[in-house]
C-alpha cells in the first residue's frame, strides 16, 4: 500500500524549497480546499486560482521560519488564517465594483466569523474524504468502488446495485462496510498526523 | 486533541458526510449522442459543458442542471412542461434549445445553441460605448473570455484555431474558434448602434412573450454579445424552471438571488409573485437600456443591498441623461428628453404605467431612432407630485423586509464580533428563507409550517435589535411581519405589530400620512379576518377618508380601500353596500387604467362575484366575462386570474342551469390547476367538484362512463 507523504513530511520538503514535487503535492491535496473556501466566500473561479497563488506564495515565505508546534495550534488554523487574508485581499484589490458586485459583496461582508469556521469546518472535512478516497482508489477494484458509489454514496438500492456490477448481495454489504471502515481509519490516520 | 471525530467513526455520519462531499474534479456527465468536450462554466443553476453531438458533429453548449434544484414531482414536472415551451422558441437573438433530458446519472439538462461571446455586461467594460477613452481604435482589451454564462474558468488553451471575424450575421453554432489575441474597440458603438442592438435584445423577448413564456431573470449576464455584436438572450424561463418548485430551491438562489436582485422588478421585490408577468421582464430590458446608456445602474451606486431595494422600490431613478453627465467621460452624452421618457416609463414602479409588452418598447425605440415621436408620455406633474409624497412608502414585501431585517442584523454581527455560533446559524435561517421567498414563484401555493412562523419571530426579535435608529424602515417592516402573521392566522403577533408600526409611524410623520392610512388599513384587514366586522370598518373607512385627504380621489389605494371595504361588506352580509363601494372601485380603476387592465379586472370579478350573492345573474356573467377576456388578454397562459375566473363564470352558469356551456370551461380550469399544482392542492379539488357539479347537473354526460343519456 503506497503510503502518502505525511504532511510533516511534506511541510518539511516544502519548507526546504528545492522540492517542487512536494509543492506539487501540497497543491493536489489542499488545492480544492482552498478554492472551495475562497468560492464559497464569494469569489469568481478565476479569483479563487489566485487566491490559491497568494496562498502558495505567502506559505514559500514563512514556511522556512515555520515550526511545528502543537501547543501553539495546528497546521490548519494556521492554513485558515493565509486562505482568509488571501480572499479578503482579493476583493480589495478587484475592480470598481458594479452595481451588483456591490450587493454581493455587502453581503459578503456579513458573512460572520462563526458562518466562515462552518464553512472551513465543512471543507476541511471535505478535504480530509477525499484524501481518504484517494487510497481507495487504489486498494479496491473499480467495480467494487462503483458498486460502493451507487449504493452508498447515490443511495440506490441494493438489490439494483448487486444486479447492475454482478455481484452478490452479500457482497454489496461486505463491500459498503469494508470501504467504510477502511475510510475511517484512513481519516483517522490524517487527523491525527495533522497534530 | 480532535473536538469532533464522530463524524468520521460513526458510519452513518460518514455516508452523509461522503453524499455532501464535492470530489476534487467531478467526471463529466455522460449524455447520449453528444461527446461532453469540456467545462465552459459552473453556477448556481448547474455546469455548463462544451459538447459535440455525435450526427452533426456540431458544437452545443450542455447545461446540466443541480439535482437539488428540483428534486420534487412538482418542480420536475413544471421543469419539463417550461422545457417544452422553451423548445420551441425559435428566435435568431434567442438562444436555441436544441433537446433536453436527463444524463446517465439522472441529472436534467438541456442542449443549447453554443454561442461564442460574452455576456453583455463584460461586452460593455471592453467595447461600451462610453469607455473613458473615446474613440480609442485598435487598442486591445483583455483575451476575450469563451463563454456560455459569465466567464470560463481556467485553462486557456483549448480552442485555437483563429478564424476570420465575421463580417456581420450570427455567430453560427457550429463556430468555437476565436483568436485569443487582440481586439479591436467596435467602432459601431455609436449611441444609436446601442439602441439598435437593445431593439434586437426587446424583439428576442417579445418573441418568447408571445409564445407565453416569460425570462424572470433577465440580466446582462443573460444576454451574451458575439463577434458580430448580436445579441443572444440565454436561459428563457430557466429560473423559473430550475427554481419554481419545492423546497429544495435554496440551493440554486443562494448562488444567484443577488445577481437577480439589481434586476429584479418591484413587484419580485415585493415576493409578490400573482403581480409578476410579462410587464417584469420589461421593467428588466429598461434596466439593461439604462446600462446601455450610462454604463451603470439606476439602483447600483446604493451602499447597501438594503439600500438598493428601497431604491428601487421607493425611489425614482434619475433619468439617463443625468446618470450620464455624472458619470462623465464617453463619447458625447446624446440623451434627450424623449430618451429619458422611454427609460423611465420602462422603469415604472407600477407595472401598469410601463410599457405593456417589450414589443410596446422596442417600437417606442425605434420611433425615438426614427425622430418620430414617441407613444411614452412623460409623467404628469400631478403624478410626480405624489411620487414625492410616496417616496418614503412602505417597503412592503416580507422579502424586503427580511432583507433589510437580515443586512441590518449582519452589519450588528461585525460589531459584535463573537457572537454563539446558534444566533449566526438563526441569522443564515433568516437570509435563506429570505432568498427562498424572494424568488418563490407562488408562496401562496407553497406550504406554511412552522418554520416560517419561527422565522418570523426571529425576524420581529432582529428587528427591535437592528433598526432601533431607523423608525421609518421599522415600521414598515413591522407592517408587512404583521401582514405576514396575518396571513399564517396568528392575529395577535399581527396586531402586536402593526399597532407599533402604527405607533412609530405616528410619531415619524404625524397622524395624517399615507403609511399611517397603511397602517390602518392592515388593522382593518387583520381585525376583518377575525370577523370583527364593526371595527374593521371603522380602521378601514378612516384609512379611505385619509387617503382621500391626501392623495385624492383617483389614486390606486383609494381603490384598494374601496375595494377592501367593499369585500367586508359583502362578508357581513350588507351586500347593498358593498356592491355600492365596488362599483365605485371599478369605477376608479377604469379612470385610472382603462379597461385593458388586470387591475380593472378583479374589480370586476369582485363586482361580478357580489351581484351574484344578490342574485343578479346576467349582469354577473357579463362582468365575468369581461374580466376572462381581459385577463386571457393580458396575463401569462397560467395565471391563477385566470383559472379562477374560468372557474367563477363556469359555476354561476352551472347554476343557472346551462351546465353545458359551463363545462369547457371548468374542464379547462381543471387542467390549468392540474398542470400547476400538485394533485391534492385543495385548488384542484375545489375545481374537480365544481366540474363534477356540472355533469351532474345533468345535461352533460360524464365522459368516461359513456351514458347513453341524450
Amino acid at each position: 500500500m503506497p503510503t502518502p507523504t505525511t504532511h510533516i513530511t511534506l511541510l518539511a520538503k516544502m519548507a526546504d524549497g528545492s522540492d517542487a514535487a512536494a509543492w506539487r503535492e501540497f497543491c493536489d491535496r489542499y488545492g480544492e480546499l482552498i478554492r472551495a473556501v475562497a468560492r464559497r466566500q464569494g469569489l469568481q473561479a478565476a479569483d479563487c486560482d489566485d487566491v490559491l497563488q497568494d496562498v502558495l506564495l505567502e506559505l514559500s515565505r514563512v514556511l522556512p521560519e515555520f515550526r511545528y508546534d502543537p501547543a501553539k495550534g495546528r497546521f490548519r488554523s494556521y492554513l485558515k488564517t493565509i486562505v482568509l487574508r488571501a480572499v479578503f485581499r482579493r476583493f480589495r484589490q478587484k475592480r470598481p465594483l458594479t452595481g451588483q458586485e456591490a450587493v454581493e459583496r455587502v453581503v459578503d461582508v456579513t458573512a460572520d466569523d462563526a458562518q466562515i469556521e462552518r464553512v472551513w469546518e465543512e471543507e476541511w472535512r471535505d478535504y480530509h474524504l477525499r484524501q481518504a478516497m484517494r487510497a481507495i482508489e487504489v486498494e479496491f477494484s473499480p467495480p467494487h468502488r462503483a458498486a460502493f458509489q451507487a449504493y452508498v454514496v447515490e443511495g440506490r438500492d441494493a438489490h439494483e446495485t448487486a444486479e447492475r456490477f454482478g455481484l452478490s448481495l452479500d457482497q454489496v454489504y461486505q463491500i459498503k462496510s469494508r470501504i467504510l471502515r477502511r475510510l475511517s481509519g484512513l481519516i483517522e490516520q490524517q487527523v491525527n498526523e495533522e497534530g | 486533541m480532535q473536538s469532533d471525530s464522530s463524524w468520521y467513526q460513526d458510519p452513518d455520519a460518514l455516508v452523509t458526510a461522503l453524499r455532501r462531499v464535492r470530489p476534487a474534479r467531478p467526471p463529466p456527465p455522460q449524455v447520449e449522442g453528444y461527446d461532453v468536450l469540456d467545462e465552459i462554466r459552473s453556477g448556481g443553476q448547474g455546469v455548463v459543458y462544451l459538447g459535440r453531438q455525435h450526427s452533426t458533429k456540431r458544437l452545443v453548449a450542455i447545461k446540466v442542471l443541480h439535482e437539488r434544484a428540483m428534486a420534487s414531482d412538482v418542480a420536475r414536472r413544471r421543469f419539463e412542461r417550461e422545457v417544452d415551451l422553451v423548445c420551441g422558441l425559435r428566435h435568431p437573438h434567442i438562444v436555441t434549445v436544441y433537446d433536453s433530458g436527463r444524463t446517465m446519472e439522472q441529472r436534467p439538462y438541456l442542449v443549447m445553441e453554443f454561442i461564442e461571446g460574452r455576456p453583455l455586461d463584460q461586452w460593455i467594460n471592453d467595447s461600451g460605448p462610453w469607455p473613458p477613452d473615446p474613440g480609442t481604435g485598435g487598442t486591445s482589451v483583455p483575451p476575450v473570455l469563451l463563454s456560455q454564462e459569465v466567464r470560463a474558468g481556467g485553462g486557456t488553451d483549448r480552442r485555437s484555431p483563429a478564424t476570420e471575424p465575421r463580417p456581420h450575421g450570427l455567430t453560427s453554432s457550429d463556430r468555437a474558434t476565436r483568436s485569443e489575441g487582440s481586439r479591436t474597440r467596435d467602432p459601431r458603438l455609436d449611441p444609436d448602434a446601442v439602441l439598435r442592438l437593445f431593439t434586437r435584445i426587446c424583439d428576442a423577448v417579445s418573441h418568447a412573450h408571445q409564445r407565453g413564456v416569460i425570462h424572470r431573470d433577465l440580466k446582462p449576464s443573460n444576454i451574451l454579445i458575439d463577434e458580430a455584436g448580436e445579441p443572444h438572450v440565454v436561459d428563457f424561463g430557466i429560473a423559473r424552471a430550475a427554481v419554481g418548485g419545492g423546497n429544495d430551491s435554496r440551493f440554486t438562489l443562494t448562488d444567484q438571488f443577488l445577481g437577480t436582485l439589481a434586476y429584479a422588478s418591484p413587484e419580485q421585490l415585493r415576493g409578490d409573485p400573482a403581480a409578476i408577468d410579462t410587464r417584469s421582464d420589461v421593467y428588466a430590458l429598461g434596466l439593461i437600456l439604462y446600462l446601455l446608456l450610462t454604463g451603470r445602474l439606476p439602483h447600483g451606486s446604493a451602499a447597501s443591498a438594503a439600500e438598493l431595494v428601497r431604491s428601487a422600490l421607493e425611489q425614482v431613478p434619475p433619468p439617463p441623461s443625468v446618470a450620464r453627465r455624472e458619470r462623465g467621460g464617453g463619447r458625447p452624452a446624446r440623451i434627450d428628453d424623449d430618451l429619458d421618457t422611454i427609460v423611465l416609463k420602462a422603469l415604472a414602479k407600477e407595472p401598469q404605467r410601463r410599457y405593456q409588452s417589450a414589443d410596446e418598447l422596442r417600437r417606442d425605440v425605434e420611433h425615438y431612432l426614427r425622430g418620430e415621436p414617441i407613444d411614452a408620455k412623460r409623467d404628469s406633474a400631478a403624478y410626480v407630485l405624489r411620487k414625492l409624497m410616496l417616496r418614503h412608502k412602505a417597503v412592503s414585501g416580507l422579502a424586503a423586509a427580511l432583507l433589510l431585517a437580515v443586512v441590518g442584523f449582519g452589519a450588528g454581527m461585525s460589531l459584535l464580533y463573537e457572537r454563539a455560533r446558534s444566533e449566526a446559524d438563526k441569522a443564515r435561517q433568516i437570509r435563506l428563507f429570505l432568498e427562498d421567498t424572494l424568488s418563490s414563484v407562488e408562496p401562496a401555493e407553497r406550504g406554511r409550517d412552522v418554520t416560517v412562523r419561527e422565522v418570523l419571530d426571529e425576524a420581529v426579535h432582529w428587528a427591535a435589535v437592528a433598526l432601533a435608529d431607523e423608525p421609518e424602515i421599522e415600521a414598515s417592516i413591522r407592517a408587512t411581519i404583521g401582514n405576514s402573521y396575518r396571513a399564517l392566522g396568528r392575529h395577535a403577533e399581527a396586531e402586536a405589530q402593526v399597532q407599533r408600526s402604527l405607533e412609530l409611524r405616528r410619531a415619524r410623520f404625524g397622524d395624517e400620512h399615507p403609511e399611517v392610512a397603511h397602517s390602518l388599513n392592515l388593522l382593518g384587514l387583520l381585525d376583518r379576518d377575525r370577523g370583527r366586522f364593526e371595527s374593521a370598518e371603522q380602521w378601514l373607512r378612516q384609512g379611505l377618508a385619509m387617503r382621500r385627504r391626501l392623495l385624492g380621489d383617483d389614486h390606486p389605494d383609494v381603490g384598494f380601500s374601496l375595494n377592501n371595504l367593499g369585500l367586508l361588506m359583502q362578508d357581513a352580509g350588507r351586500l347593498d353596500e358593498a356592491r355600492q363601494l365596488l362599483f365605485e372601485t371599478l369605477q376608479l380603476r377604469r379612470r385610472l387604467y382603462g379597461d385593458e387592465h388586470a387591475d380593472t379586472a378583479m374589480a370586476q370579478f369582485r363586482l361580478a362575484e357580489c351581484l351574484r350573492l344578490q342574485g343578479e345573474m346576467p349582469p354577473a356573467e357579463q362582468l365575468h366575462r369581461a374580466a376572462l377576456a381581459t385577463r386571457r388578454t393580458l396575463l401569462h397562459a397560467e395565471h391563477p386570474d385566470i383559472d379562477a375566473s374560468l372557474e367563477a363564470l363556469g359555476s354561476l352558469l352551472v347554476a343557472a342551469g346551462r351546465a353545458r356551456e359551463a363545462e369547457p370551461l371548468l374542464r379547462e380550469c381543471l387542467a390549468l390547476r392540474q398542470r400547476r399544482l400538485p394533485p391534492d392542492h385543495p385548488r384542484v379539488t375545489a375545481a374537480e367538484q365544481a366540474l363534477d357539479q356540472c355533469r351532474q347537473a345533468g345535461t352533460v354526460p360524464a365522459d368516461a362512463e359513456g351514458a347513453g343519456q341524450p
